[in-house]
C-alpha cells in the first residue's frame, strides 16, 4: 500500500536527516533530489513515482523510481544515460516520463538546463588560462624582507654609484662635458681605492654631511659659470692639462684591475659596456681631447702669429 | 643535503661544545636554573664586550705610536663579510671568455647593443589594478623612455605578447599587484626573447622620497653593479635592452640597477660633479706616509665628487624565475627556476 | 656558525661524455679516477650560434661517430677520439609548399646515426620539424659538393601539418618513431618509409575536452621496439605498447612543465624524465611507480638525459648551464659542471670490453685514445690528419691488444693519452708489458716525457729497493694513465696503499711526486685547447 502520506507526515513534519533548515527556507541534501528544497512533492523519500538527473563525471543520467520497485531497494532507482546533445537529451526526458506528473517533468528539464550549463562554464574555464595563485608563508616573506634589509646597508647604494660616475668621469667616458683637470681628483680615486677599508668608518660622518647637501636645488647655470671659469684657466694650465690627460690615460688601465678593494666584486659589465657601448663616444673623446690640445696649440700659435703679424 | 648539511653542522656544534666541557671552561648553557643561567650570560656578554674595547683601544692605541713614529700603521685586518665569505661561484663571467662574447654577440639583446633597435617598450598592470600601482606606473613611464602604458583590460598575457608584437614592441613589463600593492615584475623581451619574473619590494613613488628632484626626458645611463654570474649577466643585459644606448651624457640622468646578495636595487637619480676641498682628516695618514706628504704639498686641496639627487621611484627585485621564450607560465621551459632547495645556504647568491 | 658549510660532491667514477651547446660546440669531459670530478678536456668547433647544435647522435657500434646536427641544416659526423670531422651532410630542405601559417621550420629535430652493422652501413636518419624524415648516406669528406639525390636513401613525411618535434630509432635499428605537437606517436618502418603504427589519442576527459597531440619526447625501451615512452607537453608520460593497443597502455603525470627529455635504462624497465622545469625523476615503465626524484639543484629545463649503458650512472644537462652526473641507484648528485653556454644534448662515449659479459646493443665505443682538443677543420694540416689517423690505428691496435689482456702503450705521438675503461674491464696486472715501456724512448721528446721516463726508471728502482713484487713496479711502470690505478682498486685494495707509500719515496727523491707527473701528462693540452685544471 501507498504510504507515502505517511512518511511525509512524519519525516516532513517532524525529523528528517537530510533537511537542512535556514531562516526563510529548508533544504533537503538527499543526492536524489531534483529541487534541492524539502517540499511535499519533491521529496525522493516521500514519493514513491520519483525522477531526478545526477552527473557523474562528465555525463548525465536520467534516475528514476516507481512503485513496482519499492520492496527491493537495490533495484529500485532505473538509470538512463542522457544523451550529450541538450535537445535530444530532452526528448529523451520526455520519452521516459512521458505520462508522469508534469512537476516531475518539469523540474527534471529544469535541472538538465541547468546541469549542461554548469559543464559548458566548465570546459570554458578548463581551457582558459588562469593566474597561478602562490601562496606566501609568513615565515618566508619576513625573511626576506629581513635580507633585504641587511642587503640594502651592505649594498651602500649611494656611495657605489658615486663611484661608478666618478670612474666613468675619470675614463673619460663623458669626453669634453666635464672639464675636471683629471689630475688632481685621479690622484684622490687613488688614495680612496687604498684607504677604503678606513672609508667606511671615517666617512659615516662625511657622508651625513654629504645627505644634507642633495636638499639644494639644482640650478642650471651653475655648470656653466664653472665652464667659464675653467676655460679662461686654460691658458695658465694648458701644459699641464695635456700632460696630465695622457697620464690618465696610463693610470686608468693600471686602476682597473684595482677596483672595490672593500669586497666590492668587479664592475665588470659596466667596464664592458664602457668598452662598446662609449666606444665611438670614447673614440670621440680622444678626438676632441686630441683636438683641444690643437686647438690649444693653435691658440698660442695663433697668438704667437698675431703678435709676430703684429 | 640540507639534511646531512645540518646534521654535520649539528655534530661540529657538539663537539665544541665537548671540546670546551673537556678543557674546563664554564658554558652557561650547562646551568639549568633560568635565572642564574640568564646572570651568568649577561656577565659573559659583558665582558666579551669589555674585551672587543680593549682591542680596539689598543689598535688605536699602536696606530697612534706608529703615526708618531713616522711610520705606517700597522694594517687594517679585513672585516669578513657576506659578499667576502660567499660560496665560491663557477659560474662567474669572465670578461675575457671567448665563449662568453661570442654567446653575446648573438644572442636575444645582441640587437640593442649593436644600436640597430631602440627598445619599445610596452607598460601595464595586473587584471586587477589599484591607485598605488597606476601611480608606480606613472612613474616608471618618466623613468623608461619611449615606454607606452596600456591598460590590462581583460587580455590574457600570452594575446598580450602577439599583439605586441604585431606593434613592434621590444619589450613588456607587467607589474603584478596584490592588495593593492605591486609586488610583482614580469619583463618579456620580444619577440621569442627570456621572460624573466621579479618579486617587487619597498616600492616607493618619486614623490614620497624627501628631497627629490624632477627628472628630465634626457636619454639615461645605466648602471648595472654586482652582476657577476653567468645568469646576472644575461638578467643584467635584459635591463639594459629597456634603455636606449646611446645615453645623454649632458641630461646627467642615472638609472641603477644594483645587485646586492641576490636583490636587485633600483635607482633613479640626477647627478652632478663637483670640486670641494678635501677634509682634514685625510690629511692626517698622509702625513705618515713621506711619499705623500712630500705630494701633498704640491696638490691642491680639491677633490671632484659626484652629489646625487633621488627622483623618481625606488625599488627592490627579487629574481623568481628567466623563462626560455615569451610568457607561457603553463608549458614553458625555464632557464632558471628558484626553487626552495636553493635557499638552504646563506651565503649563495645566483646572480 | 654561519651556514657556509659546502658538501662536496662524491666523485665520478671514469666516464668520457659529450656534450653540445646552442653555440655549436662540443664538448667533451671526461673524469678520472674512482672518484674524481668531470672535468672538461677539450672543446671542439668555434663558437657560432648559426653552427648551433640542435641534436646528437653516438653511433652504435664498436668504434662510433658522433654525429651533430646543427642548425644550418647541416650534420656533422665525427670521430669521437679526436674531433676530426669524418663527414659532413646537408640536410635537404622541403621542396613542397609549405603553408604559411604552419608554425614548423626545417630546422633539424631527429637525429639518428647508424652503426656500420646496419642495412645501409654509415647512414644518417634526420626529421626536420616539417615532417621530412630523409636517410642519407654519409659521402666522403672531400665530397662536398655532391648533389645530395644520389645520397639519399629513403624519405618520407611524418606528418603534412603539425610540427615533428622529437624522433627515436630502436635497437635493431628498423624502425623509427616521431612524435610531435599535433603530431600523433607514429612508428615507421625505416626500409620501406612506410608507417607500421600510430597512435590514437587518449579518450577525452571527464569534461569531454581533448588534449591535442603534443609529444615532446620519445624513446622505445631498451631492446623493444613494441614499447614506446613518451613525455608530453602537458606533463603527462604515455607508455605505448604497439603490439597491444592504440592507446597509451599507461599514463601518469609528473611535474608542472612540459617533458622535455625521456631515456631509457639498459635494464629494460626503467626510464629517466626530465622536464621543463629542472626536475628529473626515474620511472618504473612496468607499473608507472615513480622511483624517485634526483635532487641536483638543477634550477633550468632539462634538455637531454644520458644513460650510460654499464655503470648506473645518468648524464644531465639542460638550459641552466650545467651538466651533472647522478648515480642511478641511489639518486645522488656525483658531480656536476658550469659549461657556459645553453646545453642541447649529451652522450656518453663509452668502450666495450669484450671479455666480459657486456650488454650486446650497447652504446659502446672503443675510444681507447683522446687526442685532445683538435677543431674540426678537415682540409687543414695534412700533416696533422696522417697523424690522426696514425693514432688512430694505435688506437685500433691497442684495443686489440687489451682485448688480449695486454697492455701496449702508444710510442709515437706525443699529445696526452688517457685511456677509458670501464669497471669490468679485467686487465692483468701482472703484465709484463710495462716493463717495455721504459726501454722505449718517446719520439716526441717533451720535457715531461723525459721527465717520466726518468720517473718510471726512479720507480723501478724504489720497487727494487722496496723489495716488491716485479709485477707491482711493472705497473707503476706503465703509461701515465690512472689505469693501473682503478685497477688496484677494483682488484686489490692493498696495492692502493702500496702505491701511495710509494708516492711519498718519490717525493723524497723528485720534488713532483708521482701523481703530480701523472697530472701533468694528462693535463698536456692540445693545439688550441682548453686547459683543464688539475685533479686535486
Amino acid at each position: 500500500m501507498q504510504h507515502d502520506e505517511v512518511i511525509w507526515q512524519v519525516i516532513g513534519h517532524k525529523h528528517c536527516s537530510y533537511r537542512t533548515k535556514t531562516v526563510t527556507q529548508n533544504f533537503c541534501r538527499n543526492e536524489y533530489n531534483v529541487t534541492g528544497l524539502c517540499n511535499r512533492s519533491s521529496c525522493p523519500l516521500a514519493n514513491s513515482r520519483y525522477a531526478t538527473i545526477k552527473e557523474i563525471d562528465g555525463t548525465l543520467y536520467l534516475y528514476m523510481k516507481s512503485i513496482e520497485r519499492a520492496h527491493s531497494p537495490k533495484d529500485l532507482w532505473e538509470r538512463v544515460k542522457l544523451p550529450r546533445n541538450y535537445a535530444k537529451a530532452l526528448e529523451t526526458i520526455d520519452k521516459h516520463l512521458a505520462f508522469w506528473p508534469r512537476f516531475l517533468v518539469h523540474k527534471n528539464k529544469q535541472r538538465l538546463t541547468k546541469m549542461t550549463q554548469y559543464l559548458i562554464r566548465m570546459r570554458k574555464l578548463a581551457l582558459k588560462v588562469k593566474p597561478k595563485l602562490m601562496t606566501m608563508p609568513a615565515k618566508q616573506v619576513q625573511r626576506e624582507a629581513r635580507r633585504e634589509a641587511k642587503a640594502e646597508i651592505a649594498a651602500v647604494l649611494d656611495r657605489s654609484i658615486e663611484k661608478e660616475l666618478l670612474q666613468r668621469l675619470k675614463s673619460g667616458t663623458y669626453g669634453d662635458i666635464y672639464n675636471f683637470p683629471m689630475k688632481e681628483y685621479e690622484k684622490v680615486l687613488d688614495m680612496e681605492s687604498m684607504e677604503a677599508a678606513d672609508e667606511e668608518e671615517e666617512d659615516a660622518a662625511e657622508e651625513e654631511e654629504e645627505e644634507e647637501e642633495p636638499e639644494v636645488e639644482y640650478v642650471e647655470g651653475y655648470e656653466m659659470e664653472d665652464e667659464e671659469d675653467e676655460i679662461e684657466d686654460i691658458a695658465t694650465d694648458l701644459k699641464e692639462r695635456y700632460n696630465g690627460s695622457s697620464e690618465s690615460d696610463s693610470d686608468d688601465e693600471e686602476d682597473n684591475p684595482r677596483r672595490g678593494v672593500g669586497g666590492k666584486r668587479g664592475v665588470t659589465l659596466p667596464s664592458k659596456r664602457e668598452a662598446r657601448d662609449a666606444l665611438a663616444i670614447k673614440a670621440d673623446a680622444a678626438q676632441r681631447k686630441k683636438r683641444r690640445g690643437h686647438v690649444e696649440i693653435e691658440y698660442e700659435e695663433e697668438q704667437e702669429n698675431q703678435s709676430s703679424r703684429m | 643535503m640540507g639534511k646531512r648539511q645540518r646534521e654535520e653542522e649539528a655534530e661540529l656544534e657538539r663537539e665544541e661544545r665537548e671540546a670546551d666541557a673537556h678543557a674546563g671552561k664554564f658554558l652557561p648553557s650547562q646551568i639549568r636554573n633560568k635565572c642564574k643561567r640568564s646572570e651568568a650570560y649577561a656577565k659573559v656578554k659583558l665582558e666579551k664586550k669589555k674585551a672587543k674595547k680593549q682591542k680596539f683601544k689598543q689598535r688605536d692605541a699602536a696606530d697612534k705610536e706608529a703615526l708618531e713614529l713616522g711610520e705606517l700603521p700597522p694594517p687594517r685586518k679585513i672585516p669578513r663579510t657576506i659578499e667576502n665569505t660567499r660560496e665560491a661561484d663557477e659560474t662567474v663571467a669572465e670578461p675575457d671568455d671567448e665563449e662568453l662574447q661570442a654567446e653575446v654577440g648573438a644572442d636575444e639583446f645582441s640587437n640593442y647593443f649593436k644600436h640597430d633597435i631602440t627598445p619599445k617598450v610596452l607598460l601595464t598592470t595586473s587584471q586587477q589594478n589599484s591607485v598605488p600601482t597606476r601611480k608606480f606606473c606613472q612613474d616608471l613611464l618618466a623613468v623608461i623612455p619611449n615606454c607606452f602604458y596600456y591598460k590590462r583590460g581583460t587580455y590574457n598575457l600570452k594575446q598580450i605578447v602577439k599583439y605586441a608584437i604585431n606593434r613592434e614592441f621590444t619589450s613588456i613589463v607587467v607589474i603584478n599587484e596584490n592588495r593593492k600593492e605591486p609586488n610583482g615584475m614580469l619583463v618579456v623581451n620580444l619577440p621569442e626573447g627570456p621572460t624573466a619574473h621579479f618579486k617587487l619590494s619597498s616600492v616607493v613613488l618619486g614623490k614620497d622620497i624627501k628631497g627629490h628632484g624632477r627628472a628630465t626626458r634626457h636619454q639615461p645611463e645605466l648602471i648595472l653593479n654586482n652582476f657577476t654570474t653567468r645568469l646576472g649577466h644575461r638578467v643584467g643585459r635584459m635591463f639594459a635592452s629597456l634603455f636606449p644606448q646611446d645615453p645623454n651624457f649632458r641630461g646627467r640622468r642615472a638609472v641603477t640597477f644594483h645587485n646586492q646578495r641576490d636583490f636587485i636595487f633600483f635607482r633613479h637619480h640626477r647627478y652632478i660633479f663637483e670640486s670641494r676641498e678635501i677634509k682634514e682628516k685625510k690629511e692626517k695618514l698622509h702625513k705618515a706616509d713621506p711619499k705623500k706628504a712630500k705630494e701633498k704639498k704640491k696638490q691642491p686641496k680639491e677633490e671632484v665628487i659626484t652629489r646625487l639627487q633621488e627622483c623618481g621611484p625606488r625599488f627592490t627585485l627579487k629574481m623568481m624565475s628567466l623563462q626560455h621564450g615569451t610568457f607561457d607560465s603553463k608549458y614553458g621551459e625555464y632557464e632558471w627556476l628558484h626553487k626552495p632547495d636553493m635557499d638552504t645556504s646563506r651565503r649563495r647568491f645566483f646572480l | 656558525m654561519p651556514r657556509t658549510l659546502k658538501v662536496d660532491l662524491p666523485g665520478v667514477p671514469r666516464i668520457r661524455a659529450f656534450c653540445s651547446d646552442s653555440l655549436g660546440l662540443l664538448k667533451v669531459i671526461e673524469s678520472e679516477g674512482e672518484s674524481g670530478t668531470p672535468k672538461v678536456i677539450g672543446r671542439w668547433g668555434d663558437p657560432d650560434t648559426q653552427q648551433g647544435v640542435l641534436c646528437m647522435s653516438l653511433s652504435r657500434d664498436e668504434s662510433p661517430s658522433v654525429a651533430v646536427a646543427r642548425k644550418s641544416n647541416t650534420v656533422d659526423v665525427i670521430d669521437p677520439v679526436n674531433g676530426l670531422l669524418e663527414s659532413r651532410l646537408v640536410v635537404p630542405k622541403t621542396s613542397a609548399g609549405v603553408e604559411s601559417n604552419r608554425e614548423a621550420s626545417d630546422a633539424v629535430c631527429g637525429l639518428h646515426l647508424f652503426s656500420e652493422k646496419s642495412p645501409w652501413g654509415k647512414a644518417v636518419l634526420t626529421c626536420t620539424e616539417l615532417g621530412d624524415a630523409v636517410l642519407q648516406a654519409l659521402p666522403e669528406l672531400n665530397e662536398e659538393q655532391r648533389p645530395k639525390s644520389e645520397h639519399i636513401l629513403s624519405r618520407w613525411s611524418v606528418s603534412q601539418t603539425g610540427c615533428v618535434l622529437c624522433m627515436a630509432v630502436d635497437a635493431s635499428e628498423q624502425f623509427a618513431v616521431f612524435g610531435g605537437k599535433g603530431v600523433e606517436v607514429s612508428v615507421w618502418d625505416i626500409k620501406k618509409g612506410t608507417r607500421i603504427w600510430n597512435a590514437k589519442a587518449p579518450h577525452r576527459d571527464n569534461l569531454g575536452l581533448m588534449s591535442p597531440a603534443w609529444v615532446t619526447a620519445v624513446t622505445f625501451l631498451y631492446e623493444d621496439h613494441r614499447k614506446i615512452v613518451v613525455g608530453t607537453g602537458h606533463h603527462q608520460v604515455r607508455l605505448y605498447d604497439t603490439s597491444a593497443q592504440r592507446r597509451p597502455v599507461l599514463a601518469f603525470d609528473y611535474g608542472e612543465a612540459p617533458i622535455r627529455s625521456v631515456t631509457k635504462d639498459p635494464d629494460g624497465f626503467t626510464v629517466y624524465v626530465g622536464t621543463g622545469a629542472g626536475d628529473l625523476a626515474c620511472f618504473d615503465m612496468r607499473t608507472g611507480k615513480l622511483l624517485g626524484g634526483f635532487k641536483g639543484k638543477c634550477a633550468g629545463s632539462i634538455r637531454s638525459v644520458a644513460c650510460h649503458p654499464t655503470l648506473p650512472l645518468i648524464a644531465s644537462c639542460g638550459l641552466d648551464r650545467f651538466f651533472r652526473i647522478h648515480n642511478t641507484k641511489t639518486r645522488q648528485l656525483l658531480g656536476s659542471l658550469f659549461l657556459k653556454q645553453q646545453l642541447v644534448a649529451v652522450l656518453f662515449h663509452t668502450t666495450q670490453d669484450k671479455t666480459t659479459s657486456a650488454v650486446t646493443i650497447a652504446q659502446d665505443g672503443s675510444g681507447v685514445q683522446s687526442k685532445v682538443e683538435e677543431p674540426m677543420t678537415p682540409n687543414e694540416n695534412e700533416e696533422s690528419v696522417s697523424e690522426k689517423k696514425k693514432s688512430k690505428r694505435q688506437a685500433e691496435e691497442d684495443y686489440e691488444e687489451r682485448k688480449g689482456k695486454k697492455i701496449k702503450p702508444k710510442k709515437e705521438t706525443g699529445e696526452a693519452e688517457q685511456e677509458i675503461t670501464t669497471n669490468g674491464g679485467l686487465r692483468n696486472a701482472e703484465s709484463a708489458e710495462g716493463a717495455e715501456d721504459e726501454e722505449v724512448p718517446p719520439t716526441n721528446v717533451e720535457t715531461t716525457k723525459k721527465k717520466k721516463k726518468s720517473k718510471r726508471q726512479s720507480t723501478k728502482a724504489d720497487g727494487e729497493v722496496l723489495g716488491k713484487d716485479s709485477a707491482i713496479t711493472g705497473e707503476k711502470a706503465e703509461k701515465p694513465s690512472k689505469r693501473p690505478e682503478s685497477d688496484e682498486s677494483l682488484l686489490t685494495p692493498g696495492k692502493k696503499e702500496v702505491k701511495k707509500s710509494k708516492s711519498r719515496i718519490q717525493d723524497m727523491d723528485d720534488i713532483n711526486g708521482a701523481e703530480e707527473m701523472d697530472r701533468v701528462e694528462l693535463s698536456k693540452v692540445g693545439k688550441s685547447g682548453k686547459k683543464f685544471r688539475k685533479a686535486k
